[in-house]
């Protein structure tokens, strides 16, 4: 233990000894970052059990937390909440019957309808481990390319937007997030159709960006209205929620509006998520979606009335 | 064998920090966890070797690394500078007390996510730099609140060298 002591005078040889990690360092920071990736998800994967019991463990210890205060008034509230399911199953009933009126419709009139009908599995997946750095936000999951996992597969959760996949591993994957400053969606607002980017602020809020001051569907954006996703860029599908107008952002001297937006999913309380290949972009397949993704007050249930729906139901 | 502690221990708070700490405190503080890797690495420049102390720095970094989607070699360049630093400084201040290496671990802390934040900022412009300084602060008082428990297992297993005996 002696051995590990400090000493009063280093010689500059010890100096430029103690200098060879950070040169190590900042030789690592110049890999290219793909294989860097690579070699992470791949040292990181035998860590994969001990992350999952520990999560498991965690889980058990604030349930435990949450269940004891709440279980005095736990009886009291059940029967409220029993009222309120009962109230909420007769409306679930009156919205199905709207849900498939309106997928009939929009099957015979939008060419969009045949490809969400195409085979397209989701797949699940548990989140295993989150982000160490509080700036990023983007999460391990416990597949990976051997379980089917593509770069840039969709992550949905709670039938909206969680994310996509930023690397593959064999047996892990990571999922960079809606809000993860590295994050861009191209997006439009469901009620005025208006057109934008989604980008993570590293909060827990995104925004949207790009959006002309003057709309040019005439229609004034509110809080509350719904942003979905659009399919420019060929990685995610066309009206798929992602997340509520929650503010607006004033920005002098731009031509461009931004918005703030409050993710569809709560990111802290994630357990599983769904995983949806990656569509092959396919000629003409941008422009197509586009012009059938037209017109104000489109319902935004397409893909999940193939992949998350099913779960739901 | 001390390499072979202090690469576990490494892992072990990476498995801690990505499961059990943004798990707990992730609906309370806004996502914001505590640092543990610093501390470790502050205490042990105020008490090993130059160069035993930027390895460890290296191995704590890389560790956090490992755990994270920043850039491989971002935390652990900052970790073997700030090692680096305390290293060399350590024997112009009386560095005894719990306070003194505290304090230093606040400014370790705050150069460490002030880098980042500001390295993350030029990277990526959409990043919101209220949510940046909160995260900044908080998590480096959160860091300070958690430091006196690797202080006090690195007090027992690896006694301070006194300042009588470098001055």
């Amino acid at each position: 233990m002696k051995r590990w002591r400090s000493r009063r005078h280093n010689p500059p040889r010890k100096i430029l000894l103690a200098l060879i990690p950070l040169v190590i360092s900042l030789a690592l920071l110049s890999l290219p970052f793909a294989f860097s990736d690579k070699v992470r998800l791949l040292a990181g994967s035998p860590f994969k059990p001990v992350q999952k019991a520990f999560l498991e463990a965690g889980r058990v210890v604030k349930q435990a937390f949450v269940w004891v205060p709440t279980s005095w008034t736990a009886s009291r509230r059940v029967k409220e909440l029993e009222g309120e399911v009962q109230g909420l199953q007769n409306r679930l009933v009156q919205r199905e019957v709207a849900v498939a009126r309106l997928q009939t419709e929009l099957a015979s009139v939008t060419e969009y309808y045949k490809e969400v009908k195409a085979p397209q599995r989701p797949l699940l997946a548990h989140v295993v481990g989150y982000d160490v750095s509080d700036f990023r936000k983007t999460f391990l999951i416990d597949v990976g390319s051997r379980h089917g996992v593509a770069k840039d597969s969709v992550v949905l959760a709670q039938d909206a937007l969680v994310g996509r996949v930023s690397s593959v591993g064999p047996y892990t994957s990571r999922v960079l997030l809606i809000t993860d400053p590295a994050s861009r969606v191209p997006a439009r607002i469901l009620e005025t159709s208006d057109l934008g980017v989604v980008e993570g602020t590293s909060g827990g809020l995104c925004r949207l960006k790009y959006l002309p001051k003057w709309s040019t569907s005439g229609g004034k954006v509110q809080k509350g209205f719904r942003v979905v996703s659009a399919p420019i860029g060929g990685i995610y599908p066309d009206s798929l929620y992602i997340a509520t107008v929650a503010d607006d952002v004033e920005e002098e001297g731009t031509p461009y509006k931004t918005l703030k937006l409050k993710p569809g999913v709560d990111f802290t309380k994630l357990d599983a998520v769904l995983i949806l290949s990656a569509p092959p972009l396919q000629d003409g397949q941008e422009s197509r979606n586009v012009t059938s993704s037209k017109g104000s007050g489109q319902t935004p249930v397409p893909l999940a009335s193939s992949s998350t729906a099913g779960n739901r139901r | 064998m001390l390499w072979v502690i202090l690469v576990a221990t490494a892992l072990f708070i990476a498995i801690l920090e990505t499961t059990t700490f943004p798990y707990n405190l992730g609906g309370t503080l806004l996502g914001i966890k505590p640092d543990l890797f610093l501390p470790i690495t502050v205490f042990c420049a105020l008490r090993l070797e130059l160069l035993q102390a930027s390895l460890v720095g290296l191995v704590m970094g890389l560790a956090r690394d490992l755990f994270s989607n920043d850039p491989v070699g971002l935390h652990s360049s900052f970790f073997v500078g700030i090692a680096l630093i305390v290293g060399l400084l350590k024997d112009k201040f009386y560095n005894d007390p719990i306070l003194v290496q505290l304090l230093v671990v606040l400014l370790a802390s705050l150069i460490h996510r002030g880098g980042c934040a500001i390295i993350l900022g030029l990277t990526y412009h959409s990043i919101d730099p209220l949510s940046v300084l909160w995260k900044v602060f908080m998590g480096t008082l959160l860091t300070l609140v958690v430091a006196p428990v690797p202080y006090f297992l690195l007090k027992k297993f690896l006694p301070p060298v006194r300042w009588k005996d470098v001055s």
